[in-house]
């Protein structure tokens, strides 16, 4: 089991707000998981459970790393940031997960003014997980519009495959089936403008979305996965289909697949 | 004393909604039991307009409930409300596209339009005597002004409560506080709040939201829900424990977790 540190992924994360393109990040992040085992802890790294702690903090040196504060969102954490930022511009902040709520703290942290966040892929070690601030930078401040997200997929492959963790299904940012897509009223809002009903495109962060058959199916999706069939079909047969649908997933307990899709298209038209 | 809030779980409804998710008519009504049993304050149940199934196990949730209020989804149609009264709910939700994109873009309707046929489809679920709440798809997308006015029309027709939906998941705390805030001052209406977890923000908003005045707060069981998902109700709960008077417990939350999935093996 790969053990990434706090503290380098600090180190890492702080290079990565520098940079600009694909490749660097790419690299830079699986630098990370080969190097986790060896990584050393650096200096002047304070670990903080209570937000109190931060003026005590500000008093140090610039340039300070602030890791812990899990449960800064309880509290008035703007004005802990802005304290620590008024001492020390370029303090670090290395939210803690452990209410899972370190994202939005690094985000706040950002937006409070704050240049240098300390956060790791997937949430490893405890931390924000690097690919919900990006995307959260992404789409509430427009931070980097030219950084080629797609490649976060390709890094969480990566991650799999050197076994040092695997995100779940519906994985914030990275999740394998978070644009699949079922309900009747989502995927007709989808099917005219997609940003109807998703943040970010999937093509953003390397994903693909795929529209799902049903019990919440309506007869927007019907009609869609007749298309990609090279069919069509009249209003009531169209009806017909979608009762087959919906009745089929309830006694399933799950959705349809294409293939029973089409066994159902066989059946009925 | 610590302040009170209430969660409203929305795992029959929007948690069911994922993709791939089913649940059959038993495992709905047994899932609502043990929420029920937890202590849960409101449990969306459903949308009866779906059809007869649908409807039967709303129906079957209702009469089985002893602690919680049983809530049904609506669009804004009265058709679909009528299907409602057919279940007899403790509470109709109805749900209104407030955005721009919303309602222009997946409608192609107007503000107007959408103002009046929520005012209809409210008053009407009203005059039959319900408790009526009302949520705003896509709040945090949408023209806080014309949020806030819609509030103080519901305000007025007798509305209890108005629920903020971060439909596509994009807030951040502190947007949250300040919606929450402005939509508080505009009328006297109780606010909920909704959130989507594509940002991994979800539990974070749902605090914020809570400190900033919301009473009402939406969670799903593991945290299911459309996309990444709502806000999970063990994460939620873990913070909010710590300075509301809120039912489940976190071990609460947890044992139901778990009874869920020893039932479902």
């Amino acid at each position: 089991m790969l053990h990434i540190t706090d503290v380098s992924l600090a180190q890492k994360w702080a290079e990565t707000l520098d940079i600009g393109t694909r490749n660097e990040l790419y690299h830079l992040l699986l630098r990370v998981v080969d190097n986790a085992e060896t990584q050393n802890a650096v200096n002047e790294t304070i670990h903080i459970a209570d937000a109190r702690e931060t003026a005590q903090i500000a008093r140090c040196a610039d340039g300070i790393r602030v890791i812990g504060l899990d449960t800064l969102i309880s509290q008035d954490y703007a004005a802990v940031f802005s304290r620590l930022l008024s001492k020390s511009p370029n303090a670090e902040l290395c939210p803690g997960n452990e209410f899972g709520c370190a994202a939005a703290l690094a985000v706040e942290f950002v937006q409070s003014g704050g240049r240098r966040i300390a956060v790791s892929f997937m949430g490893l070690g405890g931390f924000a997980p690097t690919e919900e601030v990006l995307l959260a930078l992404r789409v509430t401040i427009g931070y980097k519009p030219g950084l080629d997200l797609s490649v976060l997929a390709e890094i969480s492959a990566a991650y799999e495959r050197a076994g040092a963790g695997k995100a779940g299904e519906r994985k914030p940012v990275i999740g394998r089936k978070i644009f699949n897509v079922e309900s009747g009223i989502h995927v007709n809002g989808i099917l005219k403008n997609a940003a109807n009903y998703e943040p970010f495109s999937p093509e953003t962060v390397g994903l693909r979305r795929r529209i799902c058959l049903g019990k919440h199916s309506g007869r927007s999706a019907v009609v869609y996965k007749l298309k990609t069939l090279g069919k069509s079909a009249d209003a009531e047969s169209i009806g017909r289909l979608l009762q087959e649908v919906q009745a089929q997933s309830a006694r399933l307990s799950r959705g349809i697949t294409d293939t029973e899709f089409e066994g159902i298209v066989e059946r009925i038209l | 004393m610590k302040e009170q809030r209430y969660i409203v779980d929305t795992t029959l409804r929007d948690g069911e909604q994922t993709a791939g998710v089913a649940f059959s008519l038993a495992e709905k009504v047994r899932t609502a039991l043990l929420l029920d049993r937890a202590g849960i304050y409101q449990i969306e149940s459903g949308a009866p307009m779906i059809g007869k199934i649908e409807k039967d196990t709303i129906c079957k949730i209702i009469e089985n409930r002893v602690n919680s209020k049983i809530s049904t989804w609506n669009r804004i149609a009265e058709s679909d409300i009528r299907h409602s009264l057919d279940c007899c709910p403790d509470i109709i939700h109805i749900s209104a596209p407030v955005s721009y994109p919303h309602i222009y873009s997946k409608l192609k309707k107007n503000k107007e339009w959408l103002r009046n046929r929520l005012r209809e489809c409210a008053g009407f679920a009203l005059e039959m005597g319900y408790e009526v709440t009302i949520g705003y798809e896509d709040a945090s997308r949408a023209d806080m002004s014309f949020v806030i006015s819609l509030t103080e029309m519901l305000g007025a027709l007798g509305v209890s409560t108005v629920r903020i939906a971060d439909t596509v998941g994009v807030l951040t705390p502190s947007r949250t506080t300040e919606m929450i805030r402005e939509v508080h001052n505009a009328a006297d209406v109780r606010i909920e709040f909704h959130a989507h977890n594509d940002l991994g923000c979800a539990a974070a908003n749902s605090i914020a939201a809570a400190r900033a005045g919301a009473a009402f707060i939406d969670t799903t069981l593991f945290g299911l829900g459309e996309r990444a998902g709502n806000c999970d109700m063990r994460t939620f709960i873990k913070s909010a424990a710590q300075m509301y008077d809120i039912r489940p417990s976190l071990a609460d939350a947890e044992t139901l977790e778990n009874e869920l999935i020893t039932l479902n093996r």
